[in-house]
């Protein structure tokens, strides 16, 4: 488990390293320069103020040293100024991500305990009434786009019934109450497609799994069939939807991107797509940083537990 | 000798969308106390899938037993839930099974002593560590060395003759009354075929056990088996004791067979002989003899519409063909 | 000498084969999903190619004749838009957008995708782990995070649009043939052709793609629908689709603001990406059960 480990983690330091990369050279890349936005902001563009800012922001230096210099600070946690803002990106993140985690892991909770059972109960009921009924409910979930059910729950929980606020964010601790039930509909329109996608998964790698030898050697046995289901089903079973929870992790976080702008949150799926279209192109950067550095993590938990679930990979 | 297991025209067909496999059609045999029988056949024709069908485990859909009665024990346990306590008191418990893969029929993710235990948690009235000495004991003595680390490996630790001890370790390990071997060394090498029927014909006989064996191959089961039956097409189509099979074949698919397997108690070179042609289709099968099409024998009452029934010839041999 | 293998190898078994394409199509169709999604996706093409004939108004003129937001009536059948514009013929158009963008993005993530998964598979080593953990580190961006950025580098717009989704697809192609590729490679028909001293090219290419591909066949329908859902969200975040261009996701969002009187000026273009998807994704599931159900659970 120690070489095993050791390996994830070294693969997880290069992919991170990749990703870092790509994220600096992309933002680099992006049209406009740093320094003459900046300067737009504060309108006094002379040559000399020009030079001299690319001095101070390291942008006369070649690029492998500029990207050392933005990783090494970056690990120091400072990120740069916001070209819009005027305040460090690493503050207006700071801000943004409790609301994505939040909204973010509320979907992740619903999906993967809904998702899971439901596509349990289709496969070891396979065929039955509720086996179809859940089918259908799940090839449809994954059809609808997200933005578009997180209007249509607005247009009946909020306009005509009223139940819900329709758009919004408040801190759990500030208002609990309010801060759940403007939870619900983000969360839902968020988790649509996960739960779906992970009952459809879930249920045909159980259905695989039933087929195998050892399945029939379990009943051989004469185990009850709850022995089989927990012990024997689920265990195998679980590589395929712990992949799939790793996947669902990455969707999540780029879908809340929408549902962000759609009930008007204000996360870090946001900050990208304002930061994106104001050209604030230090808190773009930091802003993707971070979402790769929770999907890195998140593939490196997936990978662990794959070692966990299975002795062969364990013992590689 | 008492008979333990009767089964009476099995009948297993598989509904699939081209067609209704008849792959067990009409089987019967028995098991007496103590007993060591052949089930033979080429791939295809029946033999696994009607000892599946004795324990209730063809996959459903699209298998399904459609007609028969399998008496053991004094009652038609056919008639009982798949799923019930009664049928899961008699799978493992009393009749037990070991399986052609040894390589997937073990559950890769749990120890040896996880899926070695877990049958006799169910079936014997034993605590925890009663359980685990005996767990160890069976594995002594189906010949594995270090029983006491190994036992908390996994399968994928162990060869595949390796693994095939340990099933039948499983199979063994709730005193069982009757084992059925779904060609247990057919994914084997040669020397290790030979070591695992003579490890199971021992503890067989160790455990006052009745063992079932599955086979293609004649040659293997000449040594162990007292009766054999021949299969083929999903019916019966030759039985008797190994003596009567292997002195005087009957059935022009039996003959074949026996040509097909080199033997060392005949002097003669014969040349070995494959059975021309191929096994039959199952689906949509016509009424006559199955093995029409391949026979070298054939006559014309071949060509009627129905099975020749297995009729008695001497001692215990039966033979269903016309021609002979 | 490849004419005289082809012919040797085709004819004896032109029946076989031929058997095998009904047999295929019997049990493809069967279901009545498959036929569901089959019979959905082709009219949905068709309305989309004849989409200007069968358009009742031009779906980028303003019209003030009326006055705008007008509700479904014979004339109008799901209303007019703010600017007075016929929300059916806006739909129908909105179907070759849709078309255009997943059939263009697919190509390009297929080609970028394939191309280097094949090349990183074959050749194995420092390539493969070059080339497959750049794709790794492609992978651990949300696609709409990625296409967003991409977006953003290249401007809005259907071209770009198409370049941006194809990036973001392109890592699932290039792991999956650089898998197949692992394991045809081993084959002893390669090992053959390589005695035989084929090239690396020819081998890739004659026989290594061939056999790579209906794994990738299924991934690619089923994509179909989820390059729709991305362009759709994309011209949702105004990074799409620019208007006056009629698309599903500018249509949802453009309706929005008349949620409370006219909501099926969001309701139908969203209901319209909904078919469209789930008729290529009961394609794409046919074609995954039929072609290889051992892919069950992994696309």
């Amino acid at each position: 488990m120690t070489v095993y480990t050791l390996r994830k983690l070294i693969h997880t330091g290069i992919v991170l390293i990749i990703v870092s990369f790509l994220v600096f050279i992309a933002v680099r890349l992006l049209p406009g320069d740093p320094v003459l936005i900046y300067l737009n902001e504060t309108e006094n563009a002379t040559p000399e103020k020009i030079a001299q800012l690319r001095t101070e922001f390291g942008l006369d230096k070649p690029i492998p040293i500029q990207y050392l210099n933005w990783v090494i600070n970056a690990m120091q946690g400072d990120f740069g100024k916001s070209i819009y803002y005027d305040i460090s990106a690493i503050s207006l993140i700071a801000e943004a991500l409790p609301v994505t985690i939040y909204l973010c892991l509320s979907a992740l909770l619903i999906s993967a305990v809904a998702g899971i059972l439901a596509g349990l109960i289709c496969a070891i009921r396979r065929g039955t009434y509720l086996d179809n009924v859940l089918t259908v409910l799940a090839n449809l979930g994954v059809t609808i786009p997200k933005f578009w059910l997180g209007f249509l729950l607005i247009y009946l929980f909020g306009y005509q019934l009223g139940w819900l606020p329709i758009h919004g964010y408040t801190h759990p601790w500030d208002d609990f109450w309010m801060s759940v039930k403007q939870m619900i509909m983000p969360a839902l329109s968020l988790c649509c497609f996960a739960i779906s996608s992970t009952t459809r998964i879930t249920r045909s790698s159980i259905l695989e799994v039933v087929q195998q030898d050892y399945i029939r050697t379990a009943w051989a046995k004469g185990l009850a069939e709850r022995t089989i289901v927990f012990r024997h089903v689920l265990r195998n079973g679980l590589i395929t939807i712990v992949t799939l929870l790793g996947v669902n992790v990455r969707f999540l976080l780029g879908q809340c991107v929408v549902i962000e702008i759609v009930f008007n949150m204000p996360g870090l799926g946001r900050l990208l797509v304002e930061s994106i279209f104001r050209q604030d192109y230090i808190a773009l950067q930091g802003a993707s940083l971070v979402v790769g550095l929770f999907i890195v993590l998140s593939n490196f938990i997936v990978d662990i537990s794959y070692g966990w679930i299975d002795p062969r990979i364990r013992q590689e | 000798m008492t008979t333990l297991l009767k089964v009476n025209n099995l009948k297993t067909h598989f509904f699939t969308h081209t067609g209704v496999v008849k792959a067990v059609d009409g089987v019967s045999f028995h098991i007496d106390e103590s007993e060591i029988v052949a089930v033979v056949g080429e791939s295809g024709c029946g033999k696994s899938v009607s000892q599946l069908s004795i324990m209730q485990l063809v996959s459903t859909p699209p298998g399904k037993i459609v007609d028969g009665t399998v008496e053991f024990e004094g009652r038609d346990i056919l008639r009982l839930d798949p799923k019930g306590k009664e049928m899961r008191g008699i799978r493992g418990g009393k009749i037990s099974m070991i399986f052609q893969e040894p390589m997937t029929s073990l559950n890769p993710l749990l120890t040896i002593h996880r899926q070695l235990t877990e049958a006799m948690e169910v079936h014997l009235d034993l605590d925890r560590s009663q359980i685990h000495d005996r767990a160890i004991e069976l594995l002594d003595m189906v010949g594995i060395s270090d029983t006491d680390k190994r036992i908390h490996d996994y399968p994928h630790q162990f060869s595949g003759g390796m693994r095939q001890r340990i099933m039948i370790a499983m199979a063994l390990s709730c005193n069982p009354r009757i084992i059925i071997a779904d060609e247990p060394t057919t994914a084997l090498d040669v020397t290790t075929q030979a070591q695992l029927l003579e490890l199971m014909s021992d503890l067989v006989s160790k455990f006052k056990a009745s063992l079932i064996i599955v086979t293609h191959n004649l040659g293997i089961v000449a040594r162990y088996a007292r009766r054999i039956y021949v299969m083929y097409a999903g019916r019966v189509i030759e039985s008797g004791t190994a003596k009567e099979i292997f002195g005087s074949p009957k059935h022009p698919y039996t003959r074949g067979l026996l040509n097909c397997v080199p033997r060392l108690d005949t002097k003669d070179e014969t040349r070995l002989v494959p059975i021309a042609g191929s096994i039959p289709n199952l689906v949509n099968m016509k009424p006559n003899c199955a093995f029409y099409s391949r026979c070298q024998h054939r006559v014309e009452e071949c060509k009627r519409e129905y099975w020749p029934v297995l009729r008695h010839i001497t001692g215990l041999h039966h033979v269903s063909c016309h021609a002979c | 000498m490849s004419e005289v293998m082809s012919t040797t190898e085709d004819s004896p078994e032109e029946s076989a084969t031929f058997g095998k394409t009904v047999l295929f199509l019997k049990v493809f169709f069967g279901r009545k999903v498959v036929l569901f999604g089959a019979i959905v996706a082709f009219c949905i093409v068709l309305a989309a190619i004849f989409a200007p004939l069968l358009a009742p108004y031009n779906p980028y003129n303003p019209d003030y004749s009326l006055p705008p937001l007008q509700h479904p009536s014979s004339a109008h059948l799901l209303g007019t838009d703010a600017l007075g514009r016929d929300t059916f013929s806006r739909i129908l158009y909105g179907a070759r957008t849709s078309l255009l963008v997943s059939i263009g993005a697919i190509t390009v993530a297929s080609v970028i995708g394939m191309t280097l998964g094949m090349v990183a598979g074959y050749f194995g080593g420092p390539v493969q782990a070059v080339i497959m953990r750049f794709f790794d580190a492609i992978m651990v961006f949300p696609m709409i995070v990625l296409a967003m950025c991409i977006a953003a580098l290249l401007g809005g717009g259907l071209k770009n649009v198409v370049i941006a989704i194809g990036i973001g697809m392109s890592a699932v192609y290039a792991r999956m043939m650089c898998a197949q590729v692992l394991s045809i490679k081993e084959s002893e028909y390669v090992t053959a052709c390589r005695v035989i001293g084929a090239g690396n090219l020819r081998i890739m290419f004659r026989h290594i793609l061939p056999n790579a591909f209906p794994p990738l066949i299924v991934l690619m329908t089923i994509q179909m629908g989820s390059a729709i859902l991305a362009e759709a969200g994309l011209s949702f975040l105004g990074i799409g689709i620019e208007p006056p261009e009629a698309a599903w996701g500018n249509m949802v969002k453009d309706g929005y603001q008349y949620l409370q009187t006219n909501p099926l000026l969001s309701f139908a273009p969203g209901i319209a990406i909904m078919l469209v998807v789930l008729a290529f994704n009961m394609i794409g599931d046919g074609l995954r059960d039929t072609l290889d159900p051992r892919l069950r659970g992994k696309i």
